[in-house]
């Protein structure tokens, strides 16, 4: 995303009252769990509520990251903020995971030049994982 | 009197979270505060670690500038233990930090901070002789290479029109002064930067093992063979490519990159003298040739109000009391002491209590 700002805020509150049409949703970085609001607000409330709305309205769902799919180095013991992984949160059914550090590139750029021809998924693994 | 604020989050083109929050009274700027709005605890997870892996977790802090966290760890790590590291080790480093460094301006100027120099939707309607005209008066160029590319990258732009960089809702403004050939010229020459900043990458990738966050860098050295033959070796064949590949990228910045800069600076000039800060920084010194203690080393020194007040050569224990971080506004535990415990080994747990407004700490500086 170019925009900062307003002129992003409102592409973001666009497709979070689901004006926005067939986006995806690429969700980098661990989520933090604990105290809800303390560690990450975002656009004047809570990452995790907004993650939870907006998630309803896209298409796809895509963890990039292994902080994104498991938590990674923040969510490393003690773990202080309580951080978790995008699948933890909207079960794994809902969320494609690509895994590494950094985030494996080639497996992002294969699954949307899949994606956006042919209108469905690759093949996935059980962990919601593209197999491609 | 009428108060305003302007709120501008989230910043998408940066590498974290923040938030920046202006007062206005009688349209003048009267208050700004700048927040970082993320805390990950990283301190309290490196507590009770082994310290190699410091080195490991730490660079996972940014992903921009991940080589300067990394020999920072191990910089502390091998301070702790008293280890003086090869001089081999030494000049890896130095490799590294400067092409991390290249890699990091050509980043900031090019994708995080041009797009808003520019009104790419302007683009299209530039006039190709003019900017030829415009092109071949400041840059290094022949007519002919000049036509060639700007032909090529306008056959590019049919197709880009509809990536976020072109279709941005950027607002007309009077303050938008770049005219669309100059817009032109600085956007081919961007769409070039993103091929050259993945030979500044593979150049990391020789030296780092991995980009963006490096495996060589460990404490007390580097990890990387020399000789013989093993999964990860550097020989004559890698130094002659990394050797290529710096001319190649050496010529982009000299004739490309900082005439940009030039060009740019030409076109807006009054930007210059506005919105400087209280000019303070601290600068620390880099590159030396065998251990911190050099004398040849890159001299650094503090900056208070525009004035040079002190240089830095080399270690200087001065500066474990006389650099420090203020707390005070920032959302961590209250103490009596606005200075930042950290480094002296205790962790403060975030709180939210009084009048505060922030996660990132403010360095300071007292003598």
């Amino acid at each position: 995303m170019f925009e900062t700002g307003y002129q992003a805020e409102s592409i973001l509150l666009q497709a979070f009252s689901g004006n926005l049409e067939d986006f995806l949703l690429l969700v980098e970085g661990a989520i933090p769990y604990r105290d809800r609001e303390a560690y990450l607000k975002f656009l004047g409330m809570p990452l995790l509520d907004f993650l939870l709305k907006i998630s309803e309205k896209a298409e796809l769902v895509i963890a990039y990251g292994n902080c994104a799919t498991q938590g990674g180095i923040p969510a490393s013991s003690p773990n202080p903020t309580c951080a978790i992984g995008l699948p933890t949160l909207l079960g794994p059914k809902r969320v494609i995971s690509i895994y590494g550090c950094p985030g494996k590139s080639k497996t992002l750029v294969t699954l949307l030049a899949y994606y956006i021809p042919f209108e469905k998924l690759p093949p996935m693994d059980k962990g919601g994982r593209p197999i491609i | 009197m009428k108060k305003e604020t302007i709120i501008i989050e989230p910043f998408t083109r940066i590498e974290g979270h923040l938030r920046v929050e202006i007062g206005l009274k009688k349209a003048q700027v009267s208050s700004a505060r700048l927040s970082g709005m993320m805390w990950r605890g990283l301190e309290l997870i490196l507590k009770g670690k082994t310290p190699k892996e410091a080195t490991t977790i730490v660079q996972r802090i940014c992903g921009v500038c991940p080589v300067a966290h990394a020999i920072a760890s191990s910089r502390a790590v091998e301070s702790a233990y008293g280890w003086a590291i090869p001089p081999l080790a030494q000049k890896v480093r130095n490799i590294l930090t400067a092409v991390s460094t290249i890699h990091d301006h050509l980043v900031h100027f090019y994708f995080m901070s041009l797009p808003d120099w520019i009104n790419p939707k302007e683009i299209k309607k530039a006039n190709l002789e003019k900017a030829l005209y415009l092109g071949l008066d400041f840059y290094n160029t022949s007519k002919e290479n000049l036509s060639e590319e700007l032909k090529n990258y306008m056959h590019y732009f049919d197709k880009l029109e509809r990536t976020p960089f072109f279709r941005g809702p950027h607002k007309e403004h009077p303050a938008l002064k770049a005219s669309p050939e100059e817009g032109l010229l600085l956007v081919c020459h961007s769409l070039k930067a993103l091929q050259v900043q993945r030979l500044v990458n593979k150049l990391i990738n020789i030296f780092g093992g991995s980009s963006p966050h490096v495996l060589s860098i460990t404490p007390g050295g580097v990890k990387i063979k020399f000789e013989g033959r093993g999964v990860s070796f550097l020989d004559q064949e890698m130094f002659s490519l990394a050797e290529h590949l710096l001319k190649e990228v050496e010529f982009y910045l000299l004739d490309y990159y900082l005439k940009d800069a030039l060009f740019l600076g030409r076109i807006y000039p009054e930007w210059f003298h506005i919105g400087s800060g209280p000019k303070n920084y601290p600068l620390f010194p880099e590159f030396p040739k065998a251990s911190l203690l050099d004398t040849e080393i890159l001299p650094g020194g503090i900056i208070l109000e525009d004035k040079v007040i002190k240089i830095i050569t080399g270690v200087d224990y001065s500066l474990q009391t006389d650099l420090w971080e203020d707390i005070s506004h920032s959302w961590f535990a209250d103490t009596n002491d606005a200075r930042d415990p950290t480094p002296c080994g205790e962790v403060l747990p975030p709180s939210f209590a009084g009048e505060r407004y922030n996660y990132v700490l403010a360095p300071r500086y007292s003598h």
